[in-house]
C-alpha cells in the first residue's frame, strides 16, 4: 500500500463543505462534518456527476416512518441529479446496490491524508 | 453494446440572459415600467411559475457561473457541454419558454419580441457555429405569432419556432394554430414543443398536468408529458402533417415511454373514428417517422434498459424518430454516456446526430472517432 497523500491543511476543510482533492490520480470529495473527515470518490454512480453537490444531516427514519434521530450519519449529495449516499459508508440512500468508494482519512499534525 | 464515437447533436439546451436588465432593455419604453413594477422589483418575464420546485433550484450545482444564473455563461456552457462532448449543434431553447404566459398578453406580446432580439444579438451573435436556436412564439395572439415568425426567421441560426407555453389553451392539433404552422412551413422552420406547453392558466405551471394542480413537485415532475401526449395526438388527428407536408414537429423534454400506447390506439380507433376527420390520409402511426422526432431526456429508467428499448420497439419508425438532448443545465439530465448504454448498437448514430441533422437540414461535418463521454 501507498503511503497516505496529503490533501492539505486541517484548516482548509469546513464543516458540510464538500472539497475536491486529487490523490492518486483520483478526484475524491473530502468532508468534514464536525470533528470527522470523510473521504469518497468524487464521481457519481448514477450519471459520473460529481458527488460534491453538498452535504446535508440525515434524517434517521424507516422508510415512511417518524423520523428518529438528526444528525447521526451525514449524507452527501451528487451536483447533477441529487442522488443521495451515506458519508460514512458510501452507500446510495434508496439503491443498496449502489456504492460509491470511500477512503480512509486522517488528520495528523494539521494536516489531512487520504490513503488511496 | 458498443458505445457511439462521433459528434453529437443536442436538441434541447437552455440558455439565458445574465440579468432580467438585458430583456427589460429591449422592451418599448412604454413597457419598462411594467415590466419593473409588476411584482416589485422583480420582472415576470419567466412565466407562470411552478407550484412548488425541484432539487436545487433546478440546474445543476456545478453550473452556476460566477456572474448570472445557470445557462447564462456561453464559456461555461462551452466547456461543460459543448466541447466535453464533441457537440455538432446545440438547440438553445431558453430557460423555459414560457414567457409568453405572463398574464399580461399585451405586455406578452412585447416581451417575447424583446427575447427574440436579446437572442439573435447575444447568443447567436457569438462566434460558434454550433449555436443553433429558435423563435419563441408569442403565443396569446396568432397574427403576431406569425408576424414575429416572419420577422425572425430569416436568422441563419434560427430552425425552429418554440412552443413553451399554450396560452390559448387548446391541443396543438386546433386549426387556430394552423396559421403559426403555416409560417412555419414557409419559413421551413420546425416546430419544437417543450414540456411546459400546458394551457394557460394564471394558476401557473401547475397547469402544465391535467385533473388539478399538484401540490407536490414529485408528481408534477414525473407527470410533464401529459400535455405532450395530447398535444401529438391533436396534431396527428388534425392532420397538420396532411396540411404542412414539410412540417416536422419535435416534442422536447416529455420523455418517450408513453409513445408505444399512444401510437397504437390511435391506430386502434382510426378504422371507426376516422369519420371524424375524413381528410386524414394515413394511420396516424405512419405520420410518426416522417413527421415526428422525440427528443431522449427524461429517458426512461429502468434497471433493464433493454424492456425500455423492447417496448419502444413497437412503434414503426421509433429509430428515425429519438434524438439525443442532455437538457443542460437543468438538474434532471442525461449524459451521452448514460443514453450510449441504453441504446442498441444499431440506433446510435442516427439518435446522436443524424436524426437531428436530417430535421434541420444540417450537413455532414468532419467526424471524430472518440467515444461519447459521461
Amino acid at each position: 500500500m501507498s503511503a497516505p497523500t496529503d490533501v492539505g491543511a486541517a484548516g482548509d476543510f469546513a464543516h458540510g463543505a464538500p472539497r475536491v482533492v486529487t490523490a492518486a490520480g483520483r478526484e475524491i470529495a473530502v468532508v468534514r462534518w464536525d470533528e470527522e473527515l470523510f473521504a469518497l470518490r468524487n464521481v457519481c454512480p448514477h450519471q459520473s456527476g460529481p458527488l460534491c453537490g453538498g452535504v446535508v444531516p440525515r434524517l434517521d427514519s424507516p422508510r415512511g416512518g417518524d423520523v428518529v434521530s438528526l444528525r447521526t450519519s451525514p449524507i452527501i449529495y451528487c451536483a447533477w441529479h441529487h442522488w443521495e449516499f451515506d458519508l460514512r459508508t458510501g452507500k446510495a440512500l434508496d439503491d443498496p446496490k449502489l456504492r460509491v468508494k470511500t477512503y480512509e482519512i486522517l488528520e495528523r499534525d494539521g494536516r489531512v491524508y487520504v490513503n488511496v | 453494446m458498443a458505445v457511439y464515437r462521433g459528434k453529437l447533436i443536442d436538441l434541447d439546451v437552455h440558455h439565458t440572459w445574465t440579468s432580467p436588465d438585458e430583456i427589460i432593455e429591449r422592451l418599448p419604453a412604454r413597457w419598462r415600467t411594467v415590466a419593473s413594477t409588476v411584482r416589485g422589483n422583480g420582472l415576470p418575464i419567466e412565466g407562470p411559475a411552478n407550484s412548488s420546485g425541484p432539487p436545487g433550484g433546478g440546474h445543476r450545482g456545478d453550473s452556476e457561473p460566477e456572474v448570472g444564473p445557470p445557462g447564462s455563461s456561453y464559456p461555461l456552457m462551452r466547456e461543460q457541454l459543448l466541447d466535453r462532448y464533441n457537440m455538432e449543434r446545440v438547440v438553445l431553447g431558453f430557460n423555459t419558454g414560457r414567457n409568453n404566459g405572463v398574464s399580461n398578453p399585451y405586455f406578452g406580446q412585447a416581451l417575447v419580441r424583446a427575447i427574440n432580439d436579446w437572442n439573435a444579438e447575444t447568443w447567436l451573435s457569438i462566434d460558434d457555429d454550433r449555436l443553433a436556436s429558435v423563435v419563441l412564439i408569442p403565443g396569446q395572439f396568432v397574427d403576431e405569432a406569425v408576424a414575429e415568425i416572419e420577422r425572425v426567421a430569416s436568422h441563419p441560426k434560427i430552425v425552429a419556432g418554440l412552443i413553451g407555453w399554450n396560452s390559448l389553451g387548446k391541443p396543438l392539433g386546433s386549426p387556430v394554430y394552423h396559421p403559426i404552422y403555416e409560417a412555419l412551413h414557409d419559413a421551413e422552420l420546425m416546430l419544437n414543443v417543450h414540456i411546459g406547453a400546458g394551457e394557460y392558466s394564471n394558476k401557473g405551471g401547475a397547469a402544465m398536468v391535467a385533473s388539478g394542480a399538484p401540490a407536490l413537485y414529485y408528481d408534477f415532475h414525473v407527470l410533464f408529458p401529459q400535455n405532450m401526449m395530447h398535444h401529438l395526438a391533436s396534431l396527428l388527428v388534425h392532420g397538420v402533417f396532411d396540411k404542412y407536408p414539410n412540417l416536422k414537429v419535435v416534442c422536447i423534454e416529455g420523455g418517450v415511454g408513453w409513445l408505444p400506447w399512444l401510437a397504437s390506439n390511435l391506430d386502434a380507433n382510426y378504422k371507426v373514428l376516422r369519420a371524424e376527420m375524413p381528410s386524414l390520409q394515413r394511420k396516424p402511426s405512419e405520420y410518426l417517422g416522417d413527421h415526428v422526432r422525440i427528443t431522449t431526456q427524461p429517458f426512461e429508467a429502468s434497471d433493464d434498459p433493454a424492456r425500455v428499448i423492447r417496448a419502444l420497439s413497437t412503434v414503426n419508425g421509433i429509430e428515425r424518430m429519438l434524438c439525443f438532448s442532455t437538457d443542460y443545465p437543468h438538474w434532471d439530465g442525461d449524459n451521452p454516456r448514460y443514453m450510449a448504454n441504453r441504446l442498441p448498437d444499431e440506433w446510435q448514430e442516427r439518435v446522436f446526430r443524424r436524426n437531428a441533422a436530417d430535421t434541420y437540414h444540417w450537413p455532414a461535418p468532419a467526424q471524430i472517432s472518440e467515444p461519447v463521454r459521461a
